[in-house]
């Protein structure tokens, strides 16, 4: 029985060095798998965006757009984040959504700013959808709820490719991520807010509407989000020992111009 | 990784043949057994059940091909959990995992071919004992079943 201790005590040893040695080897590199998946994520950036562009009406008034580039360059300042990495689009639109897509392009709904109150609460909205994109959550949310197949195909283009573009847009746009990374990007957006001295109090008055949205049984999307009061419970515990000096994210004219463009 | 050893004695031609079979077993189930390990575990397992009251010799053998079985079980067991949770979960391919598989496929051929040579070799009468499973069948396994 010693002689067989010896062995699997020397086979273990033996299995673990030789695996830490082969994982010091920069396997992604040479075979070349990262530049694979930042090609095919770059040309699924591209065809999703030019997918939205053919079905949706992106507003192009300048003073709106204006608008919501004062509040993105707002964030960008204060939290070191690259102006480049976003893009944000106002989108025609009824439904209260945004979401953002691979890329960076974050597609704001009008109907979403005409039925937040302050410029404040678009600026958590936006802040949460930035989240989503630093942390890497929608590359996330495809390979995991969509499929990695799908994700090829519509990369791959052919027949295949409009139905697995739909279906992307479709999970992209109408539901919510994992509460995981909902709550990983609320919190994330709290810390955006706070480092811009935006008061992100404003979030839990997102959430309140997003509530009443949902109370009077409007968009369908609202109602795939999860708990929105377990959201409104930990951003009050993240907000609550928050002191900091306000400073105004836009005036009353450029919030009521914004919420009144391409109407 | 494999030693031929004296035997205390000559085996007969069928008892060969049944000794043999035991690690011929785990190959021919080799192929229904890559996405499901388990099954060449089981499968070696009920050929040893089958062969408890035979001789020493076959008994010997069939267990060494039962345990040699373990250690491929959990390594591509572990191989295969790891990568489904980069298919459905969040994790990513890193240089750990690629690592990982390599050493696993290389495990699986070197068991591959020598469970081959030790199959060839006990038919022939010779008794062979592999590395860490030899001595703990030599523990387990005595000559009265």
């Amino acid at each position: 029985m010693r002689r067989f201790f010896l062995h699997f005590s020397l086979s273990i040893l033996l299995f673990g060095s030789i695996w830490y040695a082969l994982s010091q080897i920069n396997w992604i590199g040479i075979l070349g798998l990262n530049t694979l998946t930042q090609k095919t994520e770059k040309k699924l950036e591209d065809i999703l965006w030019e997918a939205i562009q053919d079905s949706e009406e992106i507003c192009s008034d300048s003073e709106a757009n204006e608008a919501l580039q004062t509040l993105w360059n707002r964030l960008c300042k204060s939290n070191q984040l690259d102006p480049n990495s976003v893009q944000v689009h106002l989108v025609i639109n009824d439904e209260m959504n945004a979401f953002a897509l691979p890329g960076g392009h974050i597609l704001i709904h009008s109907g979403l700013i005409q039925g937040l109150e302050t410029p404040e609460e678009l600026a958590g909205v936006l802040g949460h959808e930035v989240a989503h994109v630093q942390l890497n959550h929608i590359s996330k949310k495809m390979a995991k709820e969509v499929g990695v197949s799908l994700l090829l195909s519509a990369a791959g283009g052919g027949s295949a490719a409009g139905e697995a573009i739909k279906e992307i847009l479709s999970q992209l746009s109408s539901s919510a991520y994992d509460r995981g990374l909902e709550k990983e990007a609320d919190l994330k957006s709290v810390e955006y807010l706070k480092n811009a001295g935006i008061n992100p109090n404003a979030m839990i008055g997102v959430m309140e509407k997003l509530e009443t949205e949902i109370q009077s049984d409007l968009p369908s999307w609202l109602g795939s989000h999860p708990d929105l009061s377990e959201r409104k419970e930990y951003l009050k515990i993240a907000t609550e020992h928050i002191v900091l000096t306000e400073k105004p994210v836009l005036d009353s004219a450029a919030w009521e111009g914004l919420k009144t463009a391409c109407d | 990784m494999i030693s031929k050893q004296p035997f205390p004695y000559k085996p007969e031609e069928y008892e060969t043949e049944k000794a043999s079979n035991a690690y011929l077993m785990s190959l021919v189930v080799v192929i229904v057994g890559l996405p499901f390990p388990i099954i060449n575990l089981i499968a070696t397992w009920g050929y040893y059940m089958g062969q408890r009251k035979s001789s020493y010799f076959v008994r010997w053998h069939c267990l060494q091909a039962l345990l040699s079985q373990i250690s491929i079980v959990i390594i591509n067991a572990f191989a295969m959990g790891w990568t489904w949770s980069i298919i459905l979960s969040d994790r990513s391919l890193s240089n750990g995992y690629l690592a990982y598989m390599a050493l696993a496929v290389f495990y699986n051929l070197l068991e591959f071919v020598v469970t081959i040579v030790t199959a060839i070799e006990t038919r022939k009468g010779q008794h062979l004992s592999w590395w860490m499973y030899g001595p703990l069948t030599q523990v387990l396994c005595k000559p009265q079943p």
